[in-house]
């Protein structure tokens, strides 16, 4: 479970490579490929076990415009999916 | 005694010995396109060894291990094990069957290694230029293949793309689809490659190396992922995303096809 205070990396198993801005993230094991887009990419490269998720939530609430509550909300939901599908460990 | 043969697929050239000659004549008649008298760069020792049969799924996941210079893969069918240095490659097959299938797999590992892709696409060259259309089942590769028949068909169902010194090459392979095999094993530097998609006329669109990469990937063939293999793909969709022309292709079942690709490009 993701909670602001959790800090979370992304799981060494997992080939990742950004194109033209979007995360192209593939999980060998299951043969998935999930396509991010350049927010989702940005915290993506933020997780790499050393920031919170408030941490990260504050960076894109800099980094993008919009509703801090809202953007916090999106963050905490992300990292949750990352961490269901297996792609992020937590610390 | 040893039977031997060599082909060769997009400049990699496979030499496979055994004991058993079936296997050996097997691909002397069906890749007889491929027949090469180059060094090889794979050699292949295929053993057998009767097996118990499991009926049903004999397309399973394979089991790829690739890491430290080696390779091992294991299906239904195969236990291959390989060094990608010295090409040496030693397969035990359980049954009588599959020598397409352990080719296959053996290509897709090895130019994914070379810097290239394996991908389900159909290809034409025209003089000195080569065109891909990429797409899945159903998405019209053989129909574009015969719509173009007038030009040299490369494959109408399984294209190599080849890094030369950074220019991408589309190759024929011997993994057809419905049209069979064709007649002549080449290749040629890539002018475009199109995601095909059916439709009621011709329209086509620019795209971006994102979403380029995300086709490229979704139609990479490679069987049994992991990640040394997962890591190159990326690294070589990556490359190939910054020098090759992608478009999505829309097209009608129509000869004014190749007229309508050569405006684009």
């Amino acid at each position: 479970m993701a909670s602001l205070e959790n800090r979370f990396v992304r799981n060494s198993d997992i080939a990742w490579r950004i194109i033209d801005g979007e995360a192209l993230v593939v999980s060998p094991k299951d043969s998935l490929i999930y396509p991010l887009n350049g927010i989702a990419t940005r915290i993506w490269e933020l997780l790499d076990g050393k920031r919170s998720v408030s941490d990260i939530s504050s960076i894109i609430c800099d980094e993008f415009e919009g509703d801090t509550a809202v953007i916090q909300k999106d963050v905490v939901d992300f990292i949750q999916d990352l961490l269901k599908a297996g792609l992020i460990n937590g610390m | 005694m040893l039977s031997k043969v060599k082909f060769k697929i997009a400049d990699i050239t496979f030499q496979f010995s055994s004991s058993y000659p079936k296997p050996i004549l097997w691909i002397k008649d069906r890749y007889k396109t491929y027949i090469a008298e180059d060094t090889p760069d794979l050699d292949i020792l295929l053993e057998f060894k009767k097996g118990y049969r499991k009926e049903g799924n004999l397309n399973g996941p394979a089991e790829v291990i690739s890491e430290n210079g080696k390779f091992f893969f294991k299906t239904e069918f195969f236990n291959a094990r390989g060094n990608y240095s010295n090409g040496k490659v030693k397969v035990l097959s359980r049954y009588d069957v599959g020598v397409a299938d352990l080719t296959r797999t053996l290509f897709s590992i090895i130019i994914v290694k070379r810097g290239g892709l394996l991908l389900h696409a159909s290809a034409i060259a025209d003089k000195t230029r080569s065109y891909v259309f990429c797409g899945p089942s159903e998405s019209g590769k053989t129909t574009i293949a015969r719509l173009l028949y007038k030009k040299d068909v490369l494959t109408d169902e399984t294209t190599a793309i080849v890094n030369n010194h950074d220019r991408y090459y589309a190759y024929s392979t011997p993994f057809f689809g419905e049209l069979g095999k064709v007649s002549k094993n080449i290749g040629a530097p890539i002018k475009a490659i199109f995601f095909i998609h059916k439709a009621k006329d011709f329209s086509h669109k620019r795209i971006d190396k994102a979403e380029a990469a995300r086709y490229f990937l979704y139609n990479a063939i490679l069987r049994g992922r992991n990640l040394d293999l997962a890591e190159n793909i990326l690294n070589n969709v990556a490359k190939l995303v910054d020098s090759v022309d992608c478009y999505d292709l829309y097209f009608k079942q129509d000869e004014d096809l190749w007229r309508y690709v050569n405006g684009i490009s």
